[in-house]
């Protein structure tokens, strides 16, 4: 007992006695989630500004007479004649290792049941993007777990790769493939030991999806065991748009405490074609003048200064990176439409997914000529590079022979061997959903198609037999994938071991 | 009705003819410029009051401070505060103060928007604050 009364009279104590200044106004109109506020003549631009019933709100608009402010939070107990008050503080959300493995929302709240985050360390939202001197460029891969992208569209740390597609074409089940990947190598190289291993931690912000879709999302996670490695930012359909602007901002700012503390994360946001609606939304509310499909003037500024975030810091500066990957949806398949050429022309490159292909069953629909990593070669390892070269051109040339044979009835040997080829590499890049594949046993599976140990099975017999090869090499024939995961090069003698694997393999599979 | 640039620059001038010497707000002057909007109404006339009314809100606490305490101020400890404003804030202040038993001790003082408060309301609000 008393030392509950003791607790609350250090409480007590520790609070300042000082007379208080801070700067008020009051409300004169309050519609949609924003109020507009007389007076708070010295508040700061994206300021936390402080109304009745401990209700937040964001400073956006500042102008001669009146101060635009967004309502995070329930409006109903505000009305016209309430006082609002600065903070003096920017919006903050909560950092740090304690995050992982939280549900939060957009101002950094728990929203997951588990109890309070205990840290004591905060990021502001809104962040100046790291300039050119403490950068470094992406030399260090970060594997997905999906072969057709691994392989064609490499990705590397601190690198900002667009998922683009149209409505359920598998691009949250990417991203999702890549989050389950990193905790699958986390945990592999905890277990290894290994002092100079770097985990990649992973953030993925749902902006504007369902709540059903996000719950699965987080069921997918805990089931495969990713969820210790995630943070995920939550601003849901039913959330108002204030969150769902400053959702990805909030993840960001998580992101970026990993990066600054020489750690790599990952930043998944899903998606920014929701989130631009979302700032439109605000931005109309606002009655800022409005341009091209009624977005206002700086929505491309308004994805340019999240994604610029996304960096490769030098040794200098901690050697962290945070990596992003946005997801747009397409509307038609449609690529030039306002926001995606916004986000392609920022990103370092795109994912494609196209709706024909997924709808025949090539999973990931992975449109090769229209999917390009602009800077992830470099950081692709050297065994893999070596045997997945050619096999973009492969794909693509044979893209444009199955259109052109459609109308041929004979067919010259070189363009049936292409045919054939490009046949069983479209077989062998199908994998199902959340079944990431390590980057060695992709290696060792590449180099059999480039070997010809598959051009005696039929085509329809492909998929099944990558399948039956992952399982051998993840089980018995384990040394040349060890080599390979230990040097990251195919050497002549890995090679041979590989060889003799795989050779062992095709007389069980025949 | 949104109300126009014009509008506003009627409110404007409006307000500066309400305005005595010392810069400060003149009832009769007030009610001499209502009187008279009242017998030759303007074709905008309630948007007009609207904008002078908003005008003379946003002017009023630069040249008034508003003063809240529990109990009722006598007319020295007032001279005191009016001299101490005018000395911290360099101009010539007036002060309205009225009372706020809910404050329990101590006072609120608004300048502008600025708002400077020791209560021991807002002491409880801060514990009431850290604690939850």
């Amino acid at each position: 007992m008393s030392s509950i009364t003791d607790l609350i009279r250090k409480e007590i104590e520790s609070l300042s006695t000082d007379p208080t200044k801070t700067n008020v106004g009051t409300i004169t109109a309050l519609a949609d989630g924003v109020a507009k506020v007389e007076g708070l003549s010295k508040v700061m631009f994206n300021e936390m500004v402080e109304f009745p019933n401990d209700v937040l709100g964001i400073a956006l608009n500042l102008e001669e007479d009146t101060v635009g402010c967004v309502i995070l939070g329930d409006t109903s107990s505000l009305k016209e004649g309430d006082e609002a008050r600065t903070t003096g503080k920017l919006l903050s959300v909560p950092v740090g290792m304690e995050l992982l493995g939280r549900v939060v929302d957009a101002v950094g709240r728990p929203i997951d049941g588990k109890g309070q985050i205990n840290t004591d360390q905060e990021f502001p939202v809104e962040r100046i993007a790291p300039g050119i001197i403490p950068r470094k460029s992406v030399d260090q891969p970060l594997q997905t777990g999906i072969m057709a992208v691994d392989s064609m569209i490499p990705i590397g740390r601190g690198q900002r790769e667009l998922i683009i597609g149209d409505r359920s074409t598998g691009k949250t089940t990417i991203a999702i493939d890549t989050i389950i990947n990193q905790a699958k190598i986390n945990k592999q190289g905890e277990e290894s030991g290994d002092p100079d291993f770097r985990p990649v931690y992973c953030i993925y912000v749902a902006v504007g999806q369902k709540n059903s879709n996000v719950a699965r999302t987080i069921k997918v996670l805990e089931e495969t065991g990713a969820i210790d490695y995630v943070t995920i930012v939550s601003a849901p359909a039913a959330d108002n748009p204030a969150n769902q602007y400053l959702a990805p901002y909030a993840g960001c700012a998580i992101g970026e405490w990993f990066m600054e503390n020489g750690k790599d994360a990952l930043i998944v946001y899903d998606d920014l074609s929701k989130h631009a609606v979302a700032y439109r939304q605000i931005s109309l509310i606002l009655k800022r003048p409005s341009g091209r499909e009624a977005y206002p003037g700086d929505v491309f500024y308004l994805h340019s200064r999240l994604l610029e975030r996304s960096a490769r810091l030098n040794e200098d500066n901690g050697n962290g990176s945070l990596t992003a990957l946005p997801i747009i949806e397409t509307q038609m398949g449609d690529v030039a439409g306002y926001i995606p050429t916004n986000v392609i022309s920022i990103t370092d490159g795109q994912i494609f997914l196209e709706t024909d292909l997924f709808n025949k069953g090539i999973r990931p629909a992975v449109s090769v000529g229209l999917s390009v990593s602009r800077v992830g070669s470099a950081a692709q390892i050297k065994a893999y590079k070596k045997v997945a070269g050619k096999v973009k051109l492969e794909l693509a040339q044979f893209r444009e022979l199955a259109a052109f044979s459609q109308f041929e009835s004979d067919l010259d040997a070189t363009t049936k061997a292409r045919l054939d080829r490009g046949a069983r590499i479209v077989e062998m890049f199908k994998q199902g959903a959340y079944n990431p594949v390590p980057v060695e046993v992709q290696t060792a599976v590449m180099w059999a198609m480039q070997n010809d140990f598959f051009d005696t099975i039929p085509v329809n017999q492909i998929a099944e037999a990558v399948e039956s090869l992952k399982e051998y090499l993840s089980t018995q024939g384990t040394e040349a994938c060890n080599e390979i995961y230990a040097s990251g090069k195919l050497e002549e003698d890995t090679e041979q071991k590989l060889k003799s694997a795989v050779e062992d393999w095709k007389r069980t599979f025949a | 009705m949104a109300t126009t640039t014009k509008t506003k620059k009627v409110a404007k001038k409006l307000l500066s003819l309400s305005l005595d010497e010392e810069g400060r707000v003149d009832e009769a002057k007030v009610r001499s410029i209502l009187d008279s909007l009242r017998e030759d109404p303007p074709s905008n006339h309630r948007a007009l009051l609207r904008e002078y009314q908003s005008e003379t809100r946003r002017y009023l606490p630069t040249v008034q401070c508003g003063l809240e305490i529990p109990e009722a101020v006598q007319g020295e400890v007032s001279q005191i505060l009016t001299g101490k404003v005018n000395a911290s804030q360099g101009s010539n202040f007036s002060i309205d103060s009225s009372q706020n038993p809910s404050l329990i001790a101590g006072y609120k003082l608004r300048v502008g928007d600025d708002v400077y408060e020791d209560s021991i309301d807002q002491r409880l609000e801060n514990l009431r604050k850290s604690l939850s």
